[in-house]
């Protein structure tokens, strides 16, 4: 219960920190998952075009996934040396393979019926890309989006060790000096935030699926 | 869309204001223990008092090789040392040095034409490894030295930090070749947990940092390394000479620390940080209050 009450009384004492944490946190991981949505929804859109560019994307983006998290950022460290755009390369690395696969199925599995159609009425292939397939596929899509966030929100934690900051660092701090309030004042808001971002896109992506069925 | 606009504005702003302390900054580094943290605040105050330079502490740095890294890279510029790590970790020299000058020497004379860097003078105290029990433990088998615990070893388990275990030559295949044992089971975990875990009788023996104030506080034995192990381990600060060049009041500050912290002076300031939870920069301000270095 000390423990507990220790850690509200942080998050009142030292507001201004926890905060500034928090939207390091945040900052690092919203722009490793964006850069991730940059590439690899387009990467996803020439997979569809390609076997053989699909194979060799998903065999690379699942290499990337199996590296330990400590040791790609070491990895990234060599060449970007200490601060948030090691962390955030990082982040990338891990965002990819949730994004480029859900991407990648949703894509291809939109009713050949409603490409047809829209082939029929004289659509581009680039008009049939952004006005069919992906919003179409957008809940898909967002599916892996909401993935690859609470994933990045999690890695992110780490990224006090090479010297970024962000909430980790409260968690650091607590374990080196066996102060329990301390590492909760890390973990709590880290943890309240993935489910926070869980929830916001699975509301999202609800939201799309109702208006797609309304639609169809 | 508009998720998408306030990302970018988020991201825009924040690189921004990182871009705004780009000026003259100079970054010191920190390990995950709380010695590094003071330390790192004292040189940290002085510098922004004394040389009027803006002061960043890097803290978290997993360790001394990660530390040194971020030296040679320019991404911090001062950063604290022990002989006997950078002796055998940095520098890797295999055998032994004879003594605390000739180790000392070798590491002044090397990191300045390596990597041109200074070594400073020691501070005053030392933070060795040590083998730690419980004193309850010490007692029922009578332990004083490494070498009583040959016969219990094989049913006894051993908590270190991250890296002692793949030390070569002052960790644990070190250990096994100078003493002939070996624990039943070894747990590497953060340095800081260590004391916690033989306290609470999650492993029998850890290799402490003996200058943390928690050994006492939990009623820990050091047991003495009756082989000599482990080098000295005298602490010191390492800054890049770029930077001394440029700013000589920053030697003038390294320089008037030295010899000014003896062992049971860190492990009081240690004390403060990890068992009466006060910050850091708050016991480094007080030390350098007390000792005529700052102004109150």
């Amino acid at each position: 219960m000390d423990t507990i009450l220790g850690m509200f009384e942080i998050f009142v004492d030292d507001w201004n920190n926890v905060l500034m944490l928090l939207l390091e946190h945040i900052y690092m991981s919203f722009t490793g998952v964006l850069f991730a949505i940059l590439i690899g929804v387009p990467l996803a859109v020439a997979m569809t075009k390609s076997k053989v560019l699909a194979q060799s994307i998903q065999v690379l983006i699942n290499l990337v996934q199996t590296i330990p998290s400590l040791a790609l950022l070491l990895i990234v460290l060599i060449f970007l040396g200490l601060g948030y755009q090691t962390v955030i390369v990082a982040l990338f690395c891990y965002s990819l393979m949730p994004i480029i696969q859900n991407s990648f199925v949703g894509l291809s599995n939109v009713d050949r019926n409603l490409i047809e159609a829209g082939i029929g009425m004289g659509m581009t292939s680039r008009q049939l890309l952004f006005q069919v397939k992906i919003p179409l596929s957008m809940p898909v899509i967002l599916a892996g989006i909401r993935v690859a966030l609470v994933i990045a929100v999690g890695i992110a934690t780490i990224g006090t060790l090479v010297g970024a900051g962000g909430l980790g660092k409260l968690i650091y701090r607590g374990i080196a000096t066996s102060n329990d309030a301390k590492l909760l004042a890390g973990a709590i808001p880290a943890a309240l935030l993935a489910i926070l971002l869980d929830s916001v896109v699975g509301r999202l992506e609800k939201k799309l699926n109702r208006s797609r069925r309304h639609a169809a | 869309m508009k998720m998408m606009k306030w990302l970018a504005v988020l991201a825009c702003s924040v690189i921004i204001l990182a871009g705004c302390s780009k000026k003259e900054t100079v970054k010191i580094g920190a390990q995950t223990f709380s010695e590094q943290l003071i330390l790192a605040h004292m040189v940290g105050l002085l510098v922004k008092e004394k040389a009027g330079l803006d002061v960043k502490v890097v803290s978290d740095l997993s360790s001394t090789s990660f530390n040194h890294q971020s030296m040679l890279n320019n991404d911090v510029q001062i950063s604290f040392r022990y002989v006997g790590t950078d002796y055998t970790g940095t520098l890797k020299i295999e055998e032994q040095p004879k003594d605390m000058e000739s180790a000392l020497k070798t590491l002044q004379e090397r990191f300045k034409s390596d990597f041109q860097q200074t070594w400073f003078p020691p501070l005053g105290f030392e933070n060795t490894y040590g083998f730690t029990v419980r004193q309850e433990l010490a007692d029922e088998l009578k332990l004083e030295t490494v070498s009583d615990l040959k016969d219990a070893a094989k049913d006894l388990s051993l908590g270190t930090d991250q890296v002692w275990l793949e030390r070569p030559f002052d960790g644990y295949p070190a250990f096994i070749e100078k003493y002939g044992f070996e624990f039943a089971k070894t747990f590497p975990m953060e340095v800081g947990l260590v004391y916690k875990a033989v306290q609470s009788k999650d492993v029998d023996v850890v290799i402490a940092y003996t200058t943390d104030a928690r050994l006492k506080e939990y009623n820990l034995k050091v047991l003495a390394d009756d082989k000599k192990l482990f080098p000295p381990y005298q602490a010191s600060v390492v800054a890049r000479d770029d930077l001394l060049k440029k700013h000589p009041a920053v030697k003038e500050v390294i320089d008037s620390l030295e010899g000014k912290i003896d062992t049971e002076t860190m492990t009081a300031l240690n004390y403060q940080v990890d068992v009466k939870l006060e910050e850091p920069e708050q016991v480094a301000k007080q030390f350098l209050i007390e000792k005529g270095l700052l102004n109150g």
